[in-house]
């Protein structure tokens, strides 16, 4: 209905900001703890609203869990449950997800394999059967292992012919020592991917999948029954395996270096600063968010307004620790016009120099914590949002009032905090530096900024 | 479904949705300007983007990047976009932060050209032109858009160049540009509000009549330039290849097909996912599944409204196939398409496809933005609801007879990349 409106009701005061309205409390789904007979953890969130629900199965069987010379095995063993299991052929889990509406995403990163379904709730407990049948009874049929091997060595042609994974990928290696997982690529390499054998796949199964390594994780619009339904294909799943290895991480070097990967003609430089950062369990987690946050964490951050705002020099910059069980790597990254290169880098390093050299503004500190503690609840708006972090709760071993402190958490961290863990976790001076871009254009400025030896590497020599 | 819809127009023509939710303490705030890079004129291709660009710089009362600041220190995320036919922006905060996102949308809804500055121009010129050679120059087949719609629509079409414009272009952009493309366009005769989530509505009203309500209406809007009448399908067939640096080959195969909202859309979607939308889809099953010949397949209908809307298809060649094969193999998914689309096939994909909605639909963003979209092309913010009516109708017979008729050799675009052969010697 279309009802003209005749007068404004009172003028509007335009000059200030209004403040905010009362705040509207939040609260993180209660969350419920489901048994079932093999141990496996089960963790249930009611969330209503549409008619949806997200069922989730994480497995501690990542890219942590494979031999050196076996790089890219749990990525290609994670692609290849969906492929036959139990008997059924992998056409056929398609299509009879896909007549359901049911989603299915499976996956592997450096920690853990993942599978996922997410659909209607009158339809999502009728593919539980068939997610509990990828996990427990994968096939690995021969045909599928040499079609999803060739796929996976063209996904890494493809990336390196890609300035953003290939600096990706570099400043992995350039970060990491040679003996730490993390310095190779997850997917593995066009060496060792044709290696791998549907024997070991089937070893990497066997070796890592089974109900002392898995959680399960629903969230959705569904009573508590109806969850304990949609685990019962898990209940009779009794393999074992083995404990798992912890992998101990080692920088490369810790004297810092920049090196160019050269690709004449580009308009841009993908760069890369980098260097070992933290765990995802860790005690500093708080602050350590908060100080990115001012740093490289939000649009308005130190080094977005710096390099964007103030310079036009690129289109946008981040920067971000990736926390997993293991310390990932802290990275700042961005593309910019081959003619700032070596501007932008300087401003890099002046920024990471700064938040160590100074404690942060009250306003900024206010800010951040704000931003951060504001954008939680908006990332559990969907039922996959909330079982992302209940399988986070699961795979970290948080604690169970984990999510509902977090907001608090937050706004909790203080400036001297946020000083100490910059100095403490950001480390400039052992940074490596990589750059995808044209060296003959860049490569003088960046040894003008004496920032350590630049290495120039051929792109199309990298193995 | 049921998605609550209460509309109200302002005396400035200012259309405004609302939609409530207080399942969760977040509301969005979603704003549609009719206005795309269909209205650039000739010589400023980039320039609606550019603009969006320029309203995160400030308004009247809102100094330099504080707009972006204001929301991001509720606790708040925001970004506009745009796209051929329109340019939004939106905002997702926390449910007391409903009043702040209003007066900022309000004030530069309003009062922008205070704050507009050369120096202003001139960075976001530079961002933009870094936004170019990252999403396109300097990535693999990252012109592939541009050159499609350059060979689907002709040179008098609005469709015919990118959004992302021309290095000349962005050059040539100056404030008189920016201030007449204001003046011309943000008007709230040419924009629809919606705000969705957990706000009451009688306090919503009354603060969006408060910012927004003194507004003054602006003129007409100037009809979109060039020929938008268009046959929905091309005359003849048009190929082009391309060298670059890409590491696999890929064809795409693009068709005019009718615009989002005609009769005929709605097969065409059902039958873009027929062809690629997940593993039991035609194209996936067979060129990637059994035949190995592609490493992935793609198909998408453009929901874009002026004139005729396209439907484009690719697939990348798996390492050691010749493309060619590859395009073969499409048509012949392509033509067996119009012959033998099953109905239990266009089920699966409808509910695929109502699926997919439901899920999107669970965050107010996504739901404010689709209102404001349903507004904006239909007046109709109601198709929220019924859409997918017209998608349950849909007989296997109207997929067949849309594939027999738009999706053949004879009015395709085929655009071909190449790894560029490397010379010899050469690293």
């Amino acid at each position: 209905m279309n009802v003209p409106v005749e007068q404004p009701v009172s003028r509007a005061v335009r000059t200030e900001p209004p403040g905010p309205g009362p705040v509207r409390p939040f609260a993180f789904p209660l969350i419920e703890h489901l048994a079932l007979p093999n141990g496996i953890p089960v963790l249930f969130a009611r969330v209503d609203g549409l008619p949806v629900v997200t069922l989730s199965a994480v497995i501690r069987a990542g890219g942590v869990d494979e031999p050196t010379t076996r790089a890219g095995l749990a990525s290609l063993t994670g692609d290849l449950l969906e492929s036959g299991a139990a008997g059924s052929a992998g056409s056929d889990i398609a299509d009879a997800l896909e007549r359901l509406g049911v989603q299915l995403a499976v996956g592997s990163s450096w920690d853990f394999c993942h599978a996922e379904l997410t659909g209607l709730t009158g339809r999502v407990p009728r593919g539980s059967e068939i997610l509990a049948d990828l996990i427990r009874a994968p096939d690995f049929p021969e045909p599928e292992v040499e079609r999803l091997r060739s796929e996976h060595v063209a996904h890494v042609l493809q990336g390196r012919a890609d300035p953003r994974s290939l600096a990706n990928e570099m400043a992995g290696r350039y970060i990491f020592s040679s003996s730490t997982p993390f310095s190779r690529p997850l997917g593995g390499t066009t060496e060792t991917i044709p290696s791998l054998t549907r024997e070991d796949i089937a070893s990497f199964h066997r070796a890592n999948f089974a109900p002392a390594r898995t959680g399960i994780v629903i969230a959705g619009a569904i009573g508590r029954e109806e969850a304990e339904q949609m685990i019962q294909p898990f209940a009779e799943w009794s393999v074992t395996a083995g404990e798992r290895t912890e992998i101990t991480v080692q920088p490369r070097s810790r004297e810092r270096q920049v090196v160019i990967v050269d690709r004449p003609g580009s308009v841009q430089s993908e760069v890369r600063v980098g260097h070992v950062g933290v765990p995802r369990a860790h005690p500093d987690y708080f602050p350590i968010l908060v100080m990115n946050t001012v740093l490289g964490g939000a649009f308005t951050s130190r080094l977005n307004m710096s390099l964007r705002e103030r310079h036009g020099f690129t289109y946008g910059v981040s920067s971000a620790f990736s926390m997993r069980r293991a310390a990932g790597p802290f990275l700042v990254a961005t593309a910019v016009q081959t003619e700032v290169t070596g501007s932008a880098v300087r401003e890099i390093f002046r920024e990471l120099a700064a938040i160590r050299e100074a404690p942060v503004s009250d306003a900024e500190l206010v800010d951040a914590r704000n931003y951060v503690a504001g954008v939680f609840p908006l990332t559990l708006q969907t039922t996959s949002g909330v079982a992302s972090r209940l399988a986070e709760m699961v795979l970290y071993d948080l604690p169970r009032d984990y999510f509902e402190k977090y907001p608090g958490e937050v706004l909790a961290v203080q400036a001297d905090e946020v000083e100490r863990v910059a100095n403490q976790y950001l480390a400039p001076d052992e940074a490596a530096v990589v750059i995808v871009g044209d060296a003959a254009r860049i490569r003088g400025e960046l040894e003008a900024l004496e920032l350590g030896p630049v290495e120039v590497l051929d792109a199309g020599s990298i193995v | 479904m049921a998605i609550p819809i209460e509309r109200f127009d302002l005396a400035n023509g200012l259309r405004v949705i609302l939609s409530q939710d207080r399942r969760q303490p977040v509301v969005a705030v979603n704003l549609w300007y009719n206005v795309g890079s269909r209205n650039e004129r000739e010589g400023r291709t980039g320039f609606a983007h550019l603009f969006e660009h320029m309203m995160f710089q400030g308004s009247e009362h809102v100094p330099d990047t504080e707009h972006i600041a204001h929301i991001e220190r509720v606790g708040g995320s925001m970004n506009g976009s745009t796209w051929l036919d329109r340019t939004n922006y939106f905002e997702t905060v926390p449910a007391n932060g409903l009043e702040l996102a209003l007066w900022l949308e309000a004030d530069r809804m309003g009062f922008l050209l205070p704050a507009m500055t050369q120096e202003k121009l001139d960075n976001q010129r530079s961002v933009v032109q870094n936004e170019r050679r990252w999403r396109v120059d300097n990535q693999p087949y990252g012109d592939w858009d541009e050159r499609i719609q350059a060979l689907v629509y002709p040179p008098d079409h609005p469709y015919h160049h990118s959004v992302i414009g021309s290095m000349e272009d962005l050059d040539a952009a100056t404030l008189d540009d920016v201030r007449a493309f204001f003046q011309t366009f943000y008007a709230p005769n040419n924009a629809v509000l919606t705000v969705c989530g957990d706000f009451e509505t009688a306090g919503a009203r009354e603060l969006i009549e408060r910012y927004f309500g003194d507004i003054p209406r602006g003129p007409d809007v100037p009809a979109v330039p060039g020929r938008t009448d268009i046959p929905d399908r091309l005359a003849e067939p048009v190929r082009h290849t391309v060298e670059s640096d890409v590491a696999l080959g890929r064809a795409y195969f693009a068709f005019r097909i009718p615009a989002y909202g005609r009769d005929g859309f709605v097969a065409a979607d059902v039958a873009a996912n027929l062809l690629a939308s997940g593993k039991s889809s035609r194209l996936y099953r067979s060129l990637v599944r059994e035949r190995r010949l592609a490493q992935s397949v793609v198909a998408y209908a453009f929901p874009v409204v002026t004139g005729a809307a396209m439907l484009v298809v690719w697939a990348t060649a798996n390492p050691g196939n010749e493309l060619d094969v590859l395009e073969r193999a499409v048509w012949e998914e392509l033509e067996s398409l119009g012959r033998a689309a099953t109905a239990e096939e266009v089920e699966r994909a409808v509910t695929g496809i109502e699926s997919r909605q439901l899920i999107a639909l669970q965050q107010v963003g996504e739901r404010a933005d689709q209102l404001s979209m349903f507004t904006t092309f239909f007046d109709e913010p109601e198709r929220i609801n019924t859409e997918l009516d017209a998608y349950r109708e849909l007989t296997p017979e109207q997929v067949r007879r849309f594939a027999a008729e738009y999706l053949r050799p004879e009015s395709a675009v085929v655009l071909s990349y190449l790894p560029q052969k490397k010379e010899p010697g050469a690293a």
